[in-house]
């Protein structure tokens, strides 16, 4: 869907963006995660031209992008940066209608899609539609922000470090609200974070970039399991790999179907949860099983230390 | 009900006016009052022209220059703040702050000999003082926006037309206003100076009053000049506090 061949961009003294190479497929949660400064809002913003790019090819939809109009482009991909960008003299239903205006879709259908979208983001449109921007806290804002950029429901989503300034509890829950309207919706997205445990939780594909270049992409487990170098692992920081892994996989996963001597006042945890969670469980409970129950808080099955670390033999630690 | 709570603050530049309207359509039958100041003299009101001709002239050629100014001094200043133009920014930037230094009595001076005595002269004058605020703020207003809110509506996909009219000027409303309100003021004040080289303005009495010796013409301009400057000020007061605040 998004092809990027050997793009690079260069201001004046510097080069943002070097002889970068990436494709996108339809659908997917593409996360770009490095250090300040090395490139991920400059490789974004070739993407809907907001940066024209110095050499290579850019293409969107099979067709290179500098043969599309600018202005076309933009209204079919939506765009939310960090800062939010609300304009202050329109209400919250005003800037979220932005984009179906330019689009002149009919003005019935535009109060829908404000009301529908203002619902979706837990925002009730009844109680924030004619709000403005200076009312909101930071939190709704970044919702009204990530409203806005998907209502003219484009195919293409483009996030700038949306959620960088938000504090952590907030910045969580819009995490998971993202990760389920997505579900919902099928968008193709562009993420960029400088935070690699939103990077983690949310991409399909991580792309790791430092000074302009790609250094390693792939999914989360590809990434954690087999890190390309010294950077790489640092950036997914060392001494937390192992609990980072083990929050991308769930409780059901590594589970033993087996519900014998069940008692509901002991120890349990969610199918749903990762194995951290269950780690950290089974360090509180200073037990090494808990009973695995179903979202109705039935017994489902067990869980062992041994299902979490199944270690073979040669890793045994020898006893003498 | 928002709406009625907003028009509020016209209330205050109403009542201006209309008092200078009670007092233009009056002060000829208040003889028996600028007698007082004047006892010896046999004419006390002035009378060449009557207050409200002399209020409407005024008026005019303020408004004319005003608006001059307004599509002028904007046009520069947005010229100067898009890509292409910026290489002229400190160049307008400069002149637009030197030329508030220049007394406007010497830009009316200069008028004279190209556009000759009278009205004309003078409008042409109070047009290009009254440029230096509009652009020195203009320039200010444009620049003032925030970056993220400029990006956004860019990467929303507005044309550059659009950014203009519907975010850019709207959030530097505000700002330029307020320079229309300094070249208003200005031009008030250096429309009655407009009458000592010809125009016809409500400098006239003051003018005739000084040349004569006759302070009931002095007071009467002068009045009804200060009334007109205070009824306007207040009436761009309250235009400001009905702009949406976007701060
Ligand atoms: N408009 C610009 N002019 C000059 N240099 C720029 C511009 N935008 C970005 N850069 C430079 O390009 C590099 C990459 O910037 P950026 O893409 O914003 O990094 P990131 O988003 O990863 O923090 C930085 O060195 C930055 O200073
Ligand atoms: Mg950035």
């Amino acid at each position: 869907m998004i092809e990027l061949r050997r793009l690079s961009k260069h201001f004046a003294d510097t080069t943002a963006v070097d002889a970068i190479d990436l494709s996108i497929a339809r659908g997917e949660l593409c996360v770009l995660v490095g250090t300040s400064g090395c490139g991920k809002s400059t490789t974004l913003r070739m993407i809907n031209r907001l940066i024209e790019y110095s050499e290579g090819t850019l293409m969107v939809d099979g067709r290179p992008i500098d043969q599309l109009d600018a202005v076309q482009l933009r209204r079919r991909m939506g765009y939310a940066i960090q800062s939010t960008g609300l304009f202050p003299h329109w209400t919250v239903a005003q800037n979220i209608g932005l984009v179906p205006r330019l689009l002149k879709w009919p003005k019935s259908k535009i109060a829908q899609r404000v009301d529908e979208l203002l619902n979706l983001l837990n925002m009730p449109a009844r109680e924030f539609a004619d709000k403005y921007p200076q009312q909101l806290s930071g939190g709704q804002a970044q919702r009204v922000g990530v409203a806005r950029a998907l209502a003219g429901d484009p195919d293409i989503l483009l996030m700038d470090e949306p959620f960088a300034a938000l504090d952590p509890i907030t910045r969580s829950n819009l995490q998971d609200e993202l990760l389920r309207i997505l579900h919902q919706m099928g968008k193709t997205i562009v993420f960029v974070t400088h935070d690699i445990d939103e990077a983690l939780k949310l991409a399909d594909r991580i792309v790791i970039m430092d000074q302009g270049r790609i250094v390693q992409q792939g999914s989360a487990h590809e990434l954690l399991s087999q890190p390309a170098n010294e950077f790489v692992s640092q950036l997914l920081g060392k001494a937390d790999r192992g609990l980072k892994q083990a929050s991308l996989r769930q409780v059901q996963e590594r589970m033993q179907p087996n519900i014998q001597g069940y008692q509901s006042e002991q120890p349990s945890i969610s199918a749903k949860a990762s194995l951290k969670q269950a780690l950290s469980a089974m360090l509180w409970h200073q037990q090494d099983y808990l009973w695995v129950l179903d979202h109705q808080q039935q017994p489902q099955g067990l869980i062992e230390l041994a299902d979490i670390i199944p270690t073979k033999p040669q890793h045994r630690r020898p006893r003498s | 009900m928002r709406g009625l709570a907003r028009l509020g603050p016209l209330w205050q530049p109403c009542l201006l006016l209309a008092l200078l309207g009670l007092l233009v359509h009056n002060l000829a039958n208040w003889e028996s009052l600028f007698r007082l100041v004047q006892p010896d003299t046999r004419q006390v009101i002035y009378s060449r022209d009557s207050f409200s001709y002399l209020l409407w002239q005024h008026l005019a050629l303020v408004g004319l220059a005003v608006v001059g100014s307004l599509m002028i001094g904007l046009s520069a200043a947005i010229l100067v703040t898009r890509t292409r133009g910026r290489a002229f920014l400190p160049l307008v930037n400069q002149l637009a702050s030197m030329g508030q230094t220049v007394p406007p009595v010497a830009v009316l001076a200069l008028a004279v000999p190209v556009l000759g005595f009278g009205n004309p002269a003078t409008v042409v004058a109070l047009l290009i003082y009254g440029l230096f605020p509009i652009v020195r703020n203009g320039i200010a207003g444009l620049q003032g926006i925030d970056g993220a809110v400029l990006e956004s509506a860019r990467g929303m996909g507005m044309s550059a037309m659009q950014i203009l009219w519907q975010v850019e000027l709207p959030l530097a409303a505000k700002v330029i206003l307020a320079g229309v309100r300094t070249s208003t003021t200005f031009a008030i004040a250096t429309a009655a100076i407009g009458s000592t080289v010809g125009a016809r303005t409500l400098g006239d009495p003051i003018i005739s009053g000084l040349i004569n010796g006759n302070n009931a013409y002095v007071i009467q301009g002068a009045l009804l000049i200060g009334l007109l400057a205070i009824s306007l000020d207040a009436l761009f007061s309250a235009v400001d506090k009905w702009l949406p605040s976007t701060h």
